[in-house]
């Protein structure tokens, strides 16, 4: 006699699946709920869904100029930090004397916050463009190379005896084995870099900056504009969202072969 | 096929120093173990092995697990570095893993982000300089309709099944243009059909003579040891020794059922069945008196 469990399939029906849908429709409902019905507060501060999306709709072009001009702090920032980050946490995750030498120095560095490097970064670089690019960069460096010089130093016994089979030298070792070897890694660095990577990009953009996302929220909240605060809150989630979802299509397709 | 056939004689390109007035080490003799020893920590694993292997020849390392074999094999491939003793090859010490001595293990001799085609193909480029892709590609796919692999070069490792890797396990090593191939218990985790087709294989491929090989096959199966190996070594135990060998010459089992059915297929089975026996006995006997001792166990 089989016992039943609570996983049985016919006491969800149609709904199994579909939970986290419903929630975030149960999260709407409540918010219109409580702007419509229930007078929690100055309405001014907390808009409805409604005047929300309103705000979201006519302050579209906006937001979209603000990603573009987020997008280009964001992206040579992330983009420098995972290729140095990744092939220089593989050259010294593979050179024994050079992880000696660079191990306490990261050990020492990457647990700094990032955003203290702020002040500095603006003060340091010719132009608010720059110094956000170079925060965003330091940001996301440390969890790819931290991530993928722990993969380097980690690549399984297996590999490097076929690589010694096949007469691999140090360097294609490292391109052909190492790097394919510690991909996984690598990804769950990019993962960490990126979500740090907006974090920073926005408390950049509301210290100092002209244009963009972070720019946007901080914009219309010191001019009391809740709705279009709180639609450009919304509008900052979904973009990285997409981001975030985006970077995790590339690791399923880059990462096919780990089972 | 055009590009298979041809063997590479890479013995001078094997890793290692020249020994001086010892270029040759006998007759024919290609690999040979001078007092080999090995240990993990303070664990001694192999105790003064001597072994001479001869050009061509098909030896099979039969013994119970935690025998060495494994370790004896690694040594023989430079993967590990000998306590004492040394291994020669085409008259250099190893010092070190080299591609004219290959090596399939039990279950992980490919890259599994590259599918077969590309596994192989690896080990062409590094045989065979100045090949193109396409050529390089082609021979691979050549290699793996020898090992019974048709059109199957764009599967990942993880898309085929056990007997399909170590088919193109071996074909890799082929490729590779080894003259030596080291296996570690290849088919030790196959069912039993695939088991019998890839020692078929392996037979028919080592017997062959446009594909023969020197082969060091390790394995804790006594029926696979007696019917692949031209001469089986038998290892003890603790510390890992030759407790004894046996030649088995390749005439008596050109047929695999008529030499399981042969007189000499069984009294070897019974010889080898009662060393293990013994071995097994003395450790026991060993592991009593350390407990009468007052040691724990």
């Amino acid at each position: 006699m089989t016992k039943k469990t609570v996983h049985n399939n016919r006491e969800y029906g149609v709904l199994k699946g579909s939970e986290g849908i419903l929630f975030l429709v149960a999260i709407a409902l409540c918010w219109q709920l409580t702007t419509s019905y229930v007078q929690l507060s100055n309405p001014k501060l907390y808009p409805s869904p409604a005047l929300t999306w309103h705000a979201l709709v006519e302050s579209l072009p906006e937001l979209l100029k603000g990603t573009w001009s987020s997008f280009l702090i964001l992206v040579p920032g992330y983009f420098l930090a995972v290729l140095l980050g990744a092939s220089w946490g593989i050259v010294v995750g593979t050179v024994g004397w050079l992880h000696r030498a660079f191990d306490p120095f990261a050990k020492v560095v990457a647990p700094i916050p990032p955003t203290v490097y702020i002040p500095y970064a603006i003060a340091l670089m010719p132009t608010f463009r720059l110094s956000a690019i170079l925060v965003v960069f330091i940001g996301s460096f440390w969890p790819v190379f931290v991530n993928t010089a722990a993969g380097a130093a980690a690549v399984p016994l297996r590999y490097r005896d076929n690589a010694g089979i096949l007469g691999f030298g140090k360097f294609e070792y490292m391109r052909r084995v190492v790097f394919p070897s510690t991909l996984p890694s690598i990804f769950s660095g990019m993962a960490v870099g990126l979500a740090l990577s907006f974090i920073l990009l926005t408390v950049a953009e509301m210290f100092g900056a002209n244009d963009g996302l972070g720019k946007f929220v901080q914009y219309y909240a010191d001019y009391a504009d809740y709705p279009r605060m709180v639609a450009g809150i919304l509008y900052t989630g979904a973009v990285t969202f997409i981001s975030m979802a985006l970077l995790d299509l590339l690791k399923r397709r880059v990462l096919f072969w780990v089972r | 096929m055009p590009g298979i056939d041809v063997i590479q004689d890479r013995n001078n390109d094997a890793a290692g120093e020249m020994i001086p007035g010892r270029a040759v080490q006998g007759p024919r003799t290609v690999l040979s173990v001078e007092k080999l020893s090995f240990a993990y920590d303070t664990v001694t694993v192999l105790d003064g092995i001597d072994l001479d292997i001869a050009d061509g020849e098909f030896i099979a390392v039969l013994g119970p697990s935690g025998c060495g074999k494994t370790s004896l094999l690694r040594l023989l491939a430079g993967l590990e570095k000998p306590l004492a003793g040394r291994v020669v090859h085409a008259g250099k010490v190893v010092a070190g893993p080299d591609p004219s001595r290959g090596v399939v293990f039990q279950d992980y001799s490919l890259f599994p982000w590259l599918n077969l085609r590309d596994n192989l193909a690896i080990a062409i480029e590094k045989s065979r300089k100045g090949l193109s892709r396409g050529e390089r590609n082609r021979i691979a796919e050549e290699y793996l309709d020898l090992v019974g692999l048709p059109g199957v070069g764009a599967k990942h490792p993880y898309e085929v099944s056990g007997g399909m890797r170590q088919r193109a396990a071996i074909a890799r090593t082929l490729a590779l243009g080894s003259p030596v191939l080291l296996m570690d218990e290849p088919f030790g985790a196959l069912d039993p059909v695939n088991r019998v087709r890839l020692q078929d294989l392996m037979m028919q491929l080592c017997h062959s003579t446009s594909a023969r090989r020197t082969v060091v096959f390790v394995t804790h199966d006594v029926e696979e040891a007696l019917f692949m190996g031209d001469r089986v070594l038998v290892l003890g135990t603790n510390p890992g020794r030759i407790i004894s060998e046996f030649t088995v010459p390749f005439e008596t089992k050109r047929n695999r059922h008529d030499f399981f059915q042969s007189n000499t297929f069984q009294e070897l089975e019974v010889k080898i069945a009662s060393l293990y026996h013994a071995d097994v006995e003395r450790q026991l006997e060993e592991s009593y008196l350390v407990a009468g001792e007052g040691a724990s166990i």
